[in-house]
């Protein structure tokens, strides 16, 4: 427990992760700002006409379409949490702390799980807090502007889901490149490698291939996070065989940068 | 195939005092700590630590050691005291030990600026406070002295005694001889990853004079000519070695 404690610490102790937060605190406020300034004065009704108006409580999240403002937010979470997690992971090496760590807690799976779980964590929370920001901050356009009509118990619920599983997936992202950067030992190869992947390699696949879509973890995040089989791939997978592929995906990536601190030297400037 | 780092070490540091570890730049005298620390594996061989083998036991005998491996590293954006803390925290050491161990190495009146605006003589007290915490039977010292003035590195070079003194023992690795002659009770010398020689340095008649070679006056003198030879064969180092 303390050292997961310690490792949260040092993780928050990043500037990479503070302005991160930051600047998603500063895109939640003015989307508030924005969303209150641009439907006033408007009716109900006008509001209505507009497809995933803010102003519209109900419009934050739409179950039975699987879509609704909380969208917006995804991705960027999914990719801050990436960018944070490797820079969290890869700093340690630039800058030789690794080393000083060990020195005091020389058992290394326990240390890399610890570093996990604390990223993990981290992640899922920031991830939780600033999406109920974001919600928050609309509330004014809600309240003078817009409407609440339709929320009842039902859509508290799906919006909590939506919340928790958008933080999962941050989470799994964040850990993912502190995988990758500790296996590469830098935060740059996370990053380059990360994008290659999902850009390149995958865009070729697409394109070459369509029968392996569904195999993508570009298809097969955006069905986790939507939660909804996808429409565009030839073999679309469902939502629960989309999490259990990417769970997969992960545990070997996971394990293998296991394998690759444990066994390889802590050497200098490595 | 890769290099060999360190080659058939066979040393034992003695319980209390000041061991010195000395070796030329590339002699394998950091890639010796980080074995020990266990930061690296080695080939073949086996490291004990308070007489127990680190490959089983490597926890326990940390737990017992402090020690810097090359420059200290420690968190720029924080304080120097939040950087101790949150080594102590893993450790359960309480916040009064970082205090005293910012006052042992004479950090106390600037534990509350960051390290990112230390010098880098600052920054080795800093490692060297990390190093203390635990308040370790075992000290290992990797180049403990770099980056200090002259007056620093006597402070340091009375903390190592004092240290020492008290009953722990201190390992010391350094390319600086005159560290290391009145410093250290003791000192071993590496050159390419090979132990050269060991044995007591002793101070005698206003001189210091070595076991390793009575015939030569100084630490520096049974230095140079050990490990000078930066293109030394490795016949010659045999010959030493034998």
């Amino acid at each position: 427990m303390n050292l997961l404690t310690t490792e949260m610490r040092r993780a928050l102790h990043r500037r990479a992760v503070r302005v991160l937060i930051a600047i998603a605190l500063v895109g939640c406020g003015f989307a508030g700002i924005v969303a209150y300034l641009a439907f006033r004065g408007k009716t109900i009704a006008r509001l209505r006409l507009d497809e995933g108006n803010p102003a519209v409580m109900t419009n934050w999240w739409i179950a039975d379409d699987h879509v609704g403002v909380l969208s917006v937010g995804m991705f960027f979470l999914f990719l801050g949490g990436f960018f944070a997690g490797a820079t969290v992971a890869g700093a340690e090496w630039r800058a030789g702390t690794i080393t000083t760590v060990l020195t005091w807690e020389p058992r290394r799976l326990r240390l890399h799980s610890a570093r996990l779980t604390s990223g993990a964590v981290l992640a899922f929370v920031i991830s939780f807090g600033l999406q109920v920001i974001f919600l928050a901050s609309l509330v004014p356009a809600v309240v003078f502007n817009g409407t609440a009509e339709g929320v009842d118990g039902s859509f508290w619920l799906n919006l909590a889901v939506v919340v928790a599983r958008t933080s999962v997936i941050t989470a799994a992202a964040a850990i993912l490149a502190m995988s990758l950067a500790t296996a590469a030992r830098n935060t740059a190869f996370a990053v380059i490698a990360m994008f290659a992947w999902i850009v390149v390699i995958e865009g070729l696949i697409r394109t070459l291939k369509p029968s392996l879509s569904s195999w993508l973890w570009g298809e097969t995040v955006t069905t986790v996070m939507s939660w909804s089989r996808l429409d565009t791939v030839e073999i679309a997978r469902g939502p629960l065989m989309s999490a259990v592929t990417l769970a997969a995906y992960l545990a070997v990536i996971i394990g293998g940068a296991a394998i690759s601190f444990q066994r390889r030297d802590i050497a200098a400037g490595s | 195939m890769s290099p060999v780092a360190v080659d058939g070490l066979d040393l034992t540091v003695p319980e209390g005092g000041v061991f010195g570890f000395l070796g030329p730049n590339g002699s394998g005298k950091t890639t010796t700590i980080r074995c020990v620390l266990g930061l690296a594996l080695p080939t073949k061989g086996v490291i004990r630590l308070f007489g127990e083998s680190v490959a089983e036991g490597l926890r326990e005998a940390v737990q017992r050691t402090g020690a810097i491996v090359e420059t200290p590293a420690l968190f720029p954006t924080m304080t120097a005291r939040e950087n101790l803390r949150l080594l102590a925290a893993v450790d359960r050491i309480g916040p009064g030990r970082v205090d005293e161990v910012l006052a042992i190495v004479g950090l106390a009146d600037r534990a509350g600026d960051l390290v990112k605006h230390y010098s880098l003589g600052m920054k080795q007290r800093l490692g060297l406070a990390a190093a203390l915490l635990k308040d370790p039977d075992l000290l290992m010292l990797d180049e403990p002295a770099n980056g200090l003035d002259p007056a620093g590195m006597r402070e340091v070079r009375q903390l190592l005694r004092q240290l020492a003194d008290d009953g722990r023992t201190v390992f010391v690795s350094s390319h600086v001889l005159a560290e290391i002659e009145s410093t250290c009770d003791r000192v071993a010398v590496l050159a390419k990853g090979r132990l050269v020689t060991h044995g007591r340095v002793l101070a005698a008649a206003g001189q210091w004079v070595t076991e390793l070679r009575p015939d030569r006056f100084s630490l520096e003198d049974v230095f140079l000519e050990l490990t000078s030879t930066a293109d030394v064969s490795e016949a010659q180092l045999e010959q030493v070695v034998a």
